[in-house]
């Protein structure tokens, strides 16, 4: 019994290794570094007001009421387009008020883009110098943020979004949020 | 209603690798390394845009020293016994590239000219926070090494809040505020990362504590050794006394 015990402390460190050494695999497969999750989550969202690219603008406040789509995008940024048709399906569908902020771009530019690939939004806000980006902590684009009927962010995608995503993730958070 | 969403896969969404911004020609090729094992991995990587504004004037450099190395290189091998004049040609270009090359270190910090602050005071708080803050682009850098155009947003929006009398706490809030606890390089000390701070400092000390049990224990032992008996130290004694003469 004793013997016993006194091996089993010699094997103690390389169990302790081990073990460790399987954290570290699994962190390390455990997904992309770079997808982080928003800081803001499950809180208010900034409050923004931006001019419109095409007449109505886009504000927070204005938001609220029922959960809504915000799409960051800009048509100097490729992946944005790899989503695009997604975010035309998404508003053919009806699933969701998808609003747009276009971030650091050029109005005619992003004029140019939306009447080429169609126009998914409800409204285009202009974020010329991203600071409604960097408040809502955008560090690339495309990102697409829900926020639900009182205006908290409670999901952030990073990068275009893909059809996985929305079927398994987007949809059912908006059917949580009451959205049919 | 879910199948309606349900499309094609974007397989091109997924063929195309992240295109991380580079700083200089060691991160570009870093970059494309880094690009090839995701694409060996096939590893579905959302691609991304990324903001990004990469450091030309250091580049530049870059090519400049080497175009000089190579011209010395030239030189070298086409003038290798054409006596002492060519030879100190070679060591002034070489030393003119190492100057160079020691210039482009110097200058090589992201923070542009217009976005230094007036007050030296608070341009130096700016550079010390800056430089615990970690690039959410570029994520080994941090802002103020990296030359990514979000960098250069976050640098701007610290200089603001220290203009606007905030202290570097709240300064630095206003930041994690937005980007989370991740663009501190420095974790912060709270419960969650007690391990992290903590576990080395403990482990070392368990290893100490367990040498030393072990190392007392083994001296206890010898210690402990039976004293000679009365017929045993008279036997001693006389081989003592023997090897004496």
């Amino acid at each position: 019994m004793k013997a016993g015990l006194r091996n089993l402390l010699f094997i103690l460190p390389v169990m302790l290794f081990l073990a460790l050494a399987g954290y570290f695999v699994l962190a390390l497969r455990s997904g992309d570094p770079h997808e982080l999750p928003s800081a803001l989550l499950n809180k208010e969202a900034p409050r923004f007001a931006l001019a419109g690219l095409n007449g109505a603008g886009v504000a927070r406040d204005a938001l609220k009421g029922g959960p809504v789509l915000i799409n960051f995008f800009a048509s100097w940024c490729v992946p944005c387009r790899i989503e695009h048709p997604l975010l035309m399906r998404l508003a053919e569908h009806d699933h969701v008020p998808l609003y747009g902020i276009d971030y650091k771009d050029q109005p005619e530019d992003a004029q140019r883009l939306l009447a080429q690939f169609g126009d998914p939004y409800r409204a285009v806000g202009l974020d010329r110098d991203g600071r409604v980006g960097l408040d809502f902590g955008v560090y690339g684009v495309p990102e697409t943020y829900v926020l639900d009927s009182t205006g908290r962010i409670r999901k952030r995608f990073v990068g275009p979004l893909t059809a996985q995503q929305v079927d398994k993730e987007l949809l059912p958070l908006l059917k949580e949020l009451g959205r049919p | 209603m879910t199948g309606a969403i349900m499309g094609r896969p974007t397989a091109e969404a997924r063929a195309i690798p992240r295109t991380p911004p580079a700083a200089g020609l060691v991160d570009r090729v870093g970059a494309m390394i880094r690009g090839f094992v995701a694409a060996a991995e096939a590893k579905a990587l959302p691609p991304r845009h990324r903001d990004t504004e990469t450091g030309t004037s250091n580049l530049a450099l870059t090519f400049v020293v080497a175009s000089l190395w190579r011209r010395g290189n030239t030189f070298l091998f086409h003038t290798r016994n054409n006596g002492l004049a060519s030879g100190l040609k070679i060591v002034r270009r070489g030393c003119l590239a190492a100057a160079l090359l020691l210039l482009a270190n110097l200058t090589s910090q992201a923070v542009e000219p217009s976005e230094q602050l007036k007050n030296p005071a608070l341009e130096a708080r700016a550079r010390t926070i800056s430089s615990g803050l970690r690039c959410l682009v570029c994520q080994n850098e941090t802002i103020d090494e990296s030359s990514a155009g979000l960098a250069h947003d976050i640098r701007i929006l610290l200089r603001e809040r220290l203009t606007a009398g905030d202290t570097d706490e709240q300064a630095v809030k206003a930041i994690v505020d937005r980007y989370g606890e991740f663009v501190l390089l420095d974790p912060p000390v709270q419960p969650a990362t007690y391990v992290l701070w903590f576990g080395p400092v403990a482990i070392l000390l368990a290893g100490l504590l367990g040498g030393m049990i072990w190392l007392r224990r083994r001296s206890v032992t010898t210690e402990a050794a039976v004293p000679l008996s009365p017929d045993e130290r008279s036997r001693l004694d006389t081989i003592l006394r023997e090897a004496d003469r």
